[in-house]
């Protein structure tokens, strides 16, 4: 709030005055965001852990609900701060979330408003950046403030933090503890809480200053979507339901049994998996507590938080780790998206921005051609056929790996008799001297166009500056 | 855990702590703190260096988008259409001095690239205008744009080449040298000569809206009068206010003869790249939807 300008035409000046002028800045930054993928991390740990254990269940059914809450306002803390870097990556992660909203029903009314609301607009701009801004220091702030007082307040004054059911719940009255048994605050709870905090504080600070740092794309460009942009990581599960690898399927399978087209004028995809499928989920997930209690009734027995009594509960908690990693790989670009193979190939060596994976805190991947350097990329024309034997050294190496990914696509289309990949397909890598310490890399690919709009050709620029080090 | 142990770990790992942080403070701070010798560099100045490095990236990517057309590929300039920017007087100060410019060459550039040129400076020796650049002046580029394209023209600055001073007023204009000679195509024989090697990307597009389309003909028409009628006309007949200044001349959209020789994916092709030689910028920035509304509104001159 002291360096960062809410602003369109500042707010990524200011990044790159943060990380190169201000002392500490790019600690400061790259400890923000590692705490933040913590933060979100630890809640939904915390809150796998509490289902597990039943320790939702009675008197703590309204904390769960809190939980949840706090759950959420994490989520939006994390998402709102997103936006404010201003950069290729969280603009069009940010333009991916919110056009979920757009399509909540009825489409007219109710997306066209959220839209409005979120995004100040019809696309993100100026008013969008300043709400997220607004969102991210003050709303959610406010919000987690008053939620977590009272999910505190409720575990510490009123029913205490849930021990271990073999413990709480022990027949035997020697082994049972009540989890209402007081702690004295001095010295038990603070040391404690003070050195799980000095721990972190050096582990979070060791890492962001030694393994991890913050990425920074390029300048956001309304005009240029990169290719494979992704929600962060834990909205994944959301992207990937958006890509409908279940519901269309099955209604378009249905349709053709009875020969009647059940998606075309009835179903609205974005709509049922962006906006009303996770609110059902999450509608549920509030309620879990009660469902729970209301089942135990309906079998006729004891509430238990104990595993062997709630075999149901955990395995209804096992599908939901299962589904959430599955679809939060339904949610990656490895699955179901690509672009054109001479483009992914294009990719793959040169992106046009740093990729980052879609597991936290692991550093972005520049791609080999940038990773290999300014220094190593010697001048020249090079026919990547010429590479396909003889390897050694870094940047032959590269070439190697180049010509092995355009020789598959034209063995697949061999395979596949020109169904799918690029017919003789040949590629050169041109490095040309562009101005002073500034090389032109070009990947030239050339391929014989088998369809109409094919047009067997792609060429891959990128530049590259002696001292833009990727790491 | 007994308190003492607690209390002995939360210090042992506060003074921890401190390790990442004196490894950093010599990062951003060794300059200011005198660790750092006059010959090294202190992490925090790699790293801005690292950034602006990207920013030249960023500005030579621009520079072959909309530059290249008028001043040259390496920024040689194109004789008779617009100077060479690849020049010593420019960045060391003689031009600045000449035309009595208060501040440096990046102000000079920048304000150049942003707002372009009113009036030709020498209509004796360029026939283009430079247009304005900057989305502050109408133009297609945002101002962080424009700072990272006058950041990489500035990178021209140590190896530029002498080139011979500006030649007096009055000197007679040199032809424009068009974009190279294409090699002929049978196919495309009859066609225009600008369309004689439209790139593969653009071959065989068309146009998402019927040319009778009312709604996307009147979005084309406020587009091709905010746009396209200072030069091409509101009539389209090219002869927009800004044309006298221009050769080649605008296209005369009213010409059925001229326009058969422009298929529609050519058309596309030029609107949103343009071509070495000719006048126009490209108006790849408008969006594609844009373009194509525009241009069944233009395509209607010659029905």
């Amino acid at each position: 709030m002291v360096f960062y300008i809410p602003a369109q035409s500042e707010a990524y000046e200011s990044m790159i005055k943060i990380m190169t002028e201000i002392p500490f800045g790019q600690l400061m930054r790259d400890i923000h965001r590692v705490g933040a993928e913590l933060m979100v991390a630890a809640v939904m740990l915390h809150m796998l852990r509490v289902f597990l254990t039943g320790s939702y269940k009675h008197p703590r059914e309204f904390t769960w609900v809190t939980g949840v809450v706090l759950l959420i306002i994490t989520w939006l803390l994390s998402y709102s701060g997103y936006l404010l870097p201003w950069d290729q990556l969280s603009y069009w992660a940010v333009t991916i979330g919110t056009s979920m909203a757009k399509s909540a029903p009825p489409k007219e009314i109710a997306g066209y408003i959220t839209n409005l609301l979120l995004r100040g607009g019809d696309t993100i701009a100026q008013n969008g950046l300043l709400r997220f801004y607004l969102l991210h220091v003050i709303l959610v702030p406010l919000a987690a403030i008053i939620f977590i007082s009272v999910h505190y307040y409720r575990i510490s004054r009123l029913h205490g933090i849930s021990l271990p059911a073999g413990e709480e719940e022990n027949p035997d009255p020697a082994v049972r503890k009540a989890a209402k048994e007081r702690l004295d605050y001095l010295p038990e709870v603070l040391t404690k809480e003070l050195m799980w905090a000095a721990i972190l504080t050096f582990v979070i600070t060791a890492f962001s200053v030694f393994v991890f740092h913050a990425p920074l794309e390029h300048h956001a460009d309304p005009y240029r979507t990169p290719l494979h942009t992704t929600a962060p990581w834990y909205f994944l599960w959301i992207q990937g339901l958006l890509k409908d690898p279940i519901v269309l399927p099955t209604l378009r399978f249905i349709g053709g049994v009875i020969g009647f087209d059940l998606v075309k004028d009835f179903y609205d995809s974005p709509a049922w998996q962006g906006v009303i499928i996770p609110s059902v989920l999450i509608l549920i997930w509030f309620g879990v507590p009660y469902i729970d209690e209301f089942w135990d009734k309906f079998m006729g027995r004891q509430p238990s938080r104990q595993g062997k009594n709630r075999k149901l509960g955990v395995t209804v908690g096992m599908l939901a780790i299962v589904s959430f990693v599955i679809l939060t790989y339904f949610g990656t670009p490895f699955y179901a998206v690509s672009a054109p193979p001479a483009v992914e190939i294009g990719q793959e060596f040169m992106p046009e921005e740093c990729v980052l994976p879609a597991i936290p805190l692991i550093p972005d991947d520049c791609g080999i051609v940038r990773k290999m350097g300014f220094e190593k990329l010697t001048v020249g024309t090079y026919d990547l056929t010429a590479y396909a034997t003889k390897n050694s050294g870094e940047f032959e190496q590269m070439l190697a790996k180049m010509n092995a990914a355009v020789a598959h696509q034209s063995q697949l289309a061999k395979d596949s008799k020109n169904q799918s990949g690029l017919p003789d397909a040949k590629g050169v890598l041109v490095i040309e001297d562009w101005q002073s310490n500034l090389k032109k890399v070009s990947l030239q690919l050339r391929w014989t166009p088998t369809r109409a709009g094919d047009t067997g050709s792609y060429d891959r620029i990128i530049y590259l500056h002696k001292e833009s080090r990727y790491e | 855990m007994s308190t003492q142990i607690k209390i002995l770990v939360g210090l042992l790992f506060t003074f921890l702590t401190c390790l990442p942080i004196a490894v950093v403070t010599y990062n951003d701070l060794g300059r200011d703190l005198g660790m750092v010798g006059s010959t090294q560099k202190s992490v925090i100045e790699q790293r801005a260096d690292a950034l602006s490095g990207r920013q030249i990236e960023v500005g030579a990517d621009l520079f072959s988008q909309f530059c290249i057309v008028c001043h040259g590929k390496k920024g040689e300039g194109i004789s008779g259409v617009a100077p060479a920017l690849n020049r010593k007087d420019l960045y060391d100060g003689r031009y600045l001095k000449q035309i009595a410019w208060g501040g440096n060459a990046q102000t000079f550039l920048k304000d150049t690239v942003s707002g372009g040129r009113p009036v030709q400076s020498r209509p004796d020796l360029y026939a283009a205008k430079m247009p304005t650049w900057s989305n502050q002046f109408g133009g297609p580029m945002r101002p962080d744009q424009v700072d990272s394209l006058v950041s990489f023209l500035l990178n021209w600055k140590d190896q530029a080449p002498e080139i011979n001073a500006w030649p007096p007023a009055g000197t007679p204009r040199p032809t424009p040298t068009l974009g190279p000679t294409p090699t002929p195509n049978p196919a495309t024989a009859n066609l225009h000569p600008y369309c004689q090697n439209v790139p593969a990307s653009f071959q065989g597009k068309t146009a998402p809206y019927k040319p009778d389309d009312k709604a996307a003909l009147a979005a084309g028409k406020t587009a091709f009068e905010s746009y396209c009628a200072a030069c091409h006309g509101l009539g389209g007949r090219g002869d927009g206010v800004a044309a006298s200044a221009l050769n080649p001349k605008p296209a005369n959209f009213t010409d059925k003869e001229f326009m058969q020789k422009i298929p529609l994916d050519c058309h596309f092709y030029l609107v949103s790249e343009s071509q070495p030689g000719s006048q126009m910028p490209p108006w790849k920035a408008l969006g594609e939807d844009t373009i194509w509304k525009v241009l069944i509104y233009e395509r209607n001159f010659s029905q």
